[in-house]
């Protein structure tokens, strides 16, 4: 479903991702690992349109995604959270969900006018947002301020935001960083739940007890490439893995 | 009584456009100072209009929307392509070239002599004259911005706005498209920044290059930033603050000559002091963001 | 009439790019748009006319004690506003707009105190100045691309061979690795709003003496500087002197052929061409760090 080609990236002289190629199907949980500066986060950028790639095709479901807009592509299925945590602070749990509704008003540039001589009711889009909360489990901080919600609860309000847009693929980056025990059994569990709803998830870990707990399949890099790809079990016996973690 | 009533439509007039760069600068984060070039571009529009061709405001002021507008779009795409302070810089910029179309395009806009005689406005035959009915013409403007607007800020659109202010990649990941949003406030807050423009050209009778100079953006920003950037009540409010005081000292004697320096001391030091004991202003809510927040240098953001 | 153009092309320059080099120095080290150079720029000049007509001093002493008051005023806007500010964490955009403030109250102050009026440090009738390759140029004009020249120099030498100009160019390109390599970034930036200061208040006296001061003046040399360094890149010392001399020449062989009056919107038109379609300028590097 989501399939990458040869993807390759260089920055300020570094080859940050080099050559890198695997294939996402539905319903499978992979994650990514490797050491600091391995290119993980670089390579989540290039598949989600935040970076332009040197080399190299993404594929989502069959259409090349390449020269998307990152938002495009958002809006086509491919969610993704970020390593450094991005929520709205300033706007309530509830309206970072209701972000993702489709804005049909600003099919010009004075959409909004119209939008607001028109009395526009969300009150279908409120419902759906409010079950998502409930999936995550915040549906009591609805209206409170997102700045306000203790880490682990932002970690989820992020999750909660990024399958708001009913993505087929879900990119974490580093989903279980920063929060305690119960919220990582918490999170490992909506992960797993998510699976079965058939959505790819795909996510970048230093945690490697979370990851070997819920994945299906293991991609390793290091230095720019993948050196591994395949079942968890398997892949954390294989030296070059063991070598890149010992360096 | 009449020099009150002054105050009150110049404080109503600033109002109007400080309401509409708050939407730009306060809502969006996007700090601009070409705003007088768009006031300037409504009265100039307006004053034309209403002296060449005698068409009433009914027609002139939306007319002013228009040109303003459509000015306001061309810029746009290229401004926002760059970020933060090099925004700035980019309206900085547009301030200075639209400000020297209207300064050396003599035949035109009458240059620096600029267009004297603009006939006041009528409304169903009555001529505005008198400056309490201006001031309820003004209100009237004043009242119908401001509940636009805050239908604006409240809607589904404001919500993206300030979510683009405070973090536009992750805006981005929620499938908005960021520039499209950008171009439509710039456009908007043009466009009712030239209202204001219309309502002064109509009051004053008379305008010139001098009224929409790169000093006057920055005061029109002054009046966002202490009143409040994010917040259209602030507006009013900075609008009321930096008109009024200063007029007070001008009424407790300070002379003349030093008036208009003082003014402008008084609201760069206002300037200065919210900046660095509170950036939001009196009544707002952004405050400008902390230095952490650094645009990627290799975001594609408008494919 | 085009040897005449070249060598007003050169005199322009050669203030561009002392303003450019000041500005570049401090933004480059800061990242932030510092505004107030206009207000510095303008007072140095003043503070030779306060010096020479309230004090009495002498022209040669009134000058660089002039020079030296405006280098302090630079120096302490950053030691009183800016450092504060960065310490807080303030974003570049609280700065700039510290800075405007900054700006607005030192030029009304100058207004207040000397008058709005056109002034000069020229003494003397206007000399119609001695004929070099069928163009003219006075003794003052020939002193500015003197001093440019060898200012230049000198901050080129600095930038590049001295202790400090290593330091600055390290807290230029990363802040942070600079702080952790052990250099002192508050006085290496101090040291940089010294040097930028001292550049400006050098450029505004020479202009002065060419040709005539206002309260007013610093705003569009500022704009001037900055235009030079956006051609140019910022923090690259040959690309301000590139910039500067890009940008006279372009507004002086533009306005061969167009009426002078658009002058500035040439020097704008230019800085938007380079804003959107080369930031970094000639010789810049890249500043802005990547976060995703």
């Amino acid at each position: 479903m989501l399939k990458v080609d040869s993807l390759s990236k260089r920055f300020d002289g570094v080859q940050a991702v080099r050559d890198a190629s695997f294939n996402i199907q539905q319903g499978t949980v992979t994650s990514l690992i490797g050491p600091n500066g391995a290119g993980k986060t670089t390579l989540f950028n290039m598949i989600c349109g935040y970076i332009k790639p040197d080399g190299g095709t993404v594929h989502f479901k069959g259409k090349d995604i390449n020269a998307s807009p990152p938002y495009a592509i958002a809006a086509m299925g491919i969610g993704r959270t970020f390593q450094n945590l991005r929520v709205i602070k300033m706007l309530t749990v509830l309206d970072n969900i209701l972000l993702s509704v489709p804005d049909h008003q600003m099919n010009g540039i004075l959409g909004p006018i119209f939008k607001v001589l028109r009395k526009n009711s969300e009150l279908g889009c409120r419902e759906k947002a409010l079950e998502l909360l409930d999936f995550v489990g915040l549906r009591e901080k609805a209206d409170d301020l997102a700045g306000s919600l203790s880490y682990g609860q932002q970690k989820l309000l992020s999750l909660a935001c990024c399958f708001a847009l009913e993505p087929s693929v879900l990119l974490l980056d580093e989903p279980v960083a920063g929060v305690n025990q119960e919220m990582i059994i918490n999170i490992l569990t909506l992960i797993r739940r998510l699976k079965e709803t058939g959505i790819a998830v795909f996510f970048i870990e230093h945690n490697l007890g979370a990851v070997m707990e819920v994945s299906d399949r293991l991609i390793v890099m290091d230095e720019g490439s993948i050196i591994a790809d395949g079942i968890p079990s398997v892949v954390r016996e294989d030296p070059a893995v063991v070598e890149a973690y010992i360096r | 009584m009449d020099y009150i009533l002054h105050i009150l439509i110049m404080v109503g007039i600033y109002s109007i456009v400080a309401m509409s760069l708050n939407l730009l600068a306060g809502y969006t984060g996007l700090i601009s100072v070409a705003h007088a070039a768009f006031y300037g571009i409504g009265a100039y529009t307006t004053a034309l209009l209403a002296l060449k061709v005698g068409l009433p405001f009914w027609i002139n002021i939306p007319a002013g929307i228009l040109v303003s507008g459509a000015v306001a779009f061309l810029i746009a795409w290229p401004s926002l392509k760059t970020y933060d302070d090099y925004f700035v810089i980019t309206t900085f910029a547009f301030q200075i070239i639209i400000f020297s179309i209207m300064n050396n395009w003599v035949s035109f806009t009458g240059g620096p002599l600029g267009l004297p005689g603009i006939p006041q406005p009528t409304i169903f035959g009555i001529t505005i004259s008198s400056h309490l009915f201006f001031l309820s013409f003004v209100v009237a403007f004043g009242i119908l911005t401001y509940m636009f607007l805050t239908r604006l800020v409240n809607s589904s659109f404001g919500r993206v706005l300030k979510a683009i202010r405070e973090d536009e990649i992750f805006t981005m990941s929620m499938g908005k498209d960021v520039m499209k949003y950008k171009v439509s406030v710039f456009v908007i807050g043009a466009a009712i920044a030239s209202i204001g423009g219309s309502l002064y050209a109509y009051y004053i009778s008379f305008i010139d290059p001098t009224s929409f100079t790169i000093m006057e953006s920055i005061f029109m920003l002054s009046i966002v930033i202490i009143g409040g950037a994010g917040s259209l009540r602030g507006s009013i409010v900075g609008a009321a603050l930096l008109i009024f005081i200063p007029e007070i000292l001008r009424f407790i004697g300070m002379p003349n000559s030093i008036a208009a320096n003082m003014r402008q001391i008084f609201y760069g030091g206002l300037l200065v002091f919210f900046m660095m004991f509170r950036p939001q202003g009196l009544l707002g809510e952004f405050a400008f963001g902390k230095s952490g927040h650094k645009e990627p240098k290799e975001v594609r953001k408008n494919a | 009439m085009f040897n005449q153009l070249l060598i007003n092309s050169i005199i322009a320059g050669s203030i561009y790019t002392l303003i450019a080099i000041g500005f570049s120095l401090i933004y480059s080290t800061t990242k932030f748009f510092h505004f107030a150079h206009a207000a510095v720029y303008t007072s140095c000049p003043y503070f030779v006319y306060l010096y020479v007509s309230y004090l009495g001093l002498p022209l040669g002493s009134a000058i660089p004690i002039a020079v030296l008051s405006s280098t302090l005023l630079g120096m302490l806007i950053e030691i009183s506003i800016y450092r504060p500010l960065r310490r807080k964490g303030s974003s570049p955009l609280v700065l700039l707009l510290s800075s405007l403030g900054l700006y607005i109250i030192i030029q009304n102050v100058i207004s207040m105190i000397f008058g709005d009026d056109t002034k000069t440090l020229r003494s003397g009738i206007v000399t119609e100045g001695i004929e070099i390759v069928g163009a003219r140029i006075t003794p003052i004009q020939i002193a500015i691309i003197c001093v440019s020249a060898l200012l230049l120099l000198f901050c080129w030498v600095l930038m590049k061979y001295t202790k400090m100009g290593t330091a600055m160019r390290a807290v230029a390109s990363d802040p942070e690795l600079a702080l952790v390599s052990g250099i002192d970034t508050d006085r290496t930036i101090l040291f940089a709003f010294m040097t930028g200061s001292a550049l400006a208040g050098i450029a505004a006296i020479l202009i002065s003496f060419d040709i005539d001061m206002t309260p007013t003046m610093g705003m569009n040399a500022l704009m001037m500087g900055v235009v030079a360094v956006i051609i140019g890149g910022v923090g690259s010392i040959p690309g301000a002197a590139l910039g500067g001399f890009l940008l006279a020449f372009a507004q002086n062989f533009g306005v061969w052929k167009i009426s002078s009056q658009w002058q500035d919107a040439i020097a704008f038109i230019i800085l938007l061409v380079f804003l959107l379609f080369r930031p970094y300028g000639f010789f810049g590097k890249k500043i802005r760090k990547v976060e995703i």
